[in-house]
């Protein structure tokens, strides 16, 4: 419930590290889907975008940030940092 | 002074920061901020039932366990 950010050992903070990092470019180069279906999805679909599509990798996005940051802040600090 | 663990820590944390403030804007954006409340309560179950099933506190199958059980948390939303 509290999460053990002091209790990581080295090889643990570089996957960590790795898998934010895979994270952060994931949604660099997702940036302008995210944009469009967030402001208006009905222009997205529109478009030709598949809105589900970004639905389900946004959600996948959001899971893994939360996977990762639960161990490391713990369940309170989570959903107030998100 | 700063010791090699507490430079550990505060990498950790700005890295988990940095990852948690961008989705967080498109939560709000979408109007579904709690969601990720629901999600991180929704993830500890999935991850004692997975438990439950392997019986093996390190596998990495309960992070599997847990990932579904955040997804099984976000389908419903879809049909509201």
């Amino acid at each position: 419930m509290f999460g053990n950010a002091a209790s990581f050992t080295p090889h643990e903070i570089y996957l960590l590290a790795a898998v934010s990092l895979c994270i952060i470019v994931c949604i660099a180069l997702c940036w302008k889907e995210f944009k469009i279906v967030s402001f208006d999805s009905d222009f997205a679909f529109n478009s030709g975008l598949s809105v589900h599509r970004v639905d389900i990798l946004f959600t996948l996005i959001l899971i893994i940030t939360i996977i990762i940051g639960l161990q490391t802040v713990g369940v309170i600090l989570m959903s107030t940092m998100l | 002074m700063m010791s090699a663990l507490s430079v550990h820590i505060l990498f950790i944390a700005a890295l988990v920061s940095i990852m948690c403030a961008i989705p967080g804007v498109f939560l709000v954006l979408r109007s579904v901020a709690m969601m990720s409340d629901a999600i991180s309560h929704a993830i500890l179950p999935g991850i004692v039932l997975m438990f439950f099933w392997v019986g093996n506190l390190e596998s990495p199958l309960l992070l599997v366990g847990a990932a579904l059980a955040g997804m099984a948390t976000c389908l419903p939303l879809n049909f509201l």
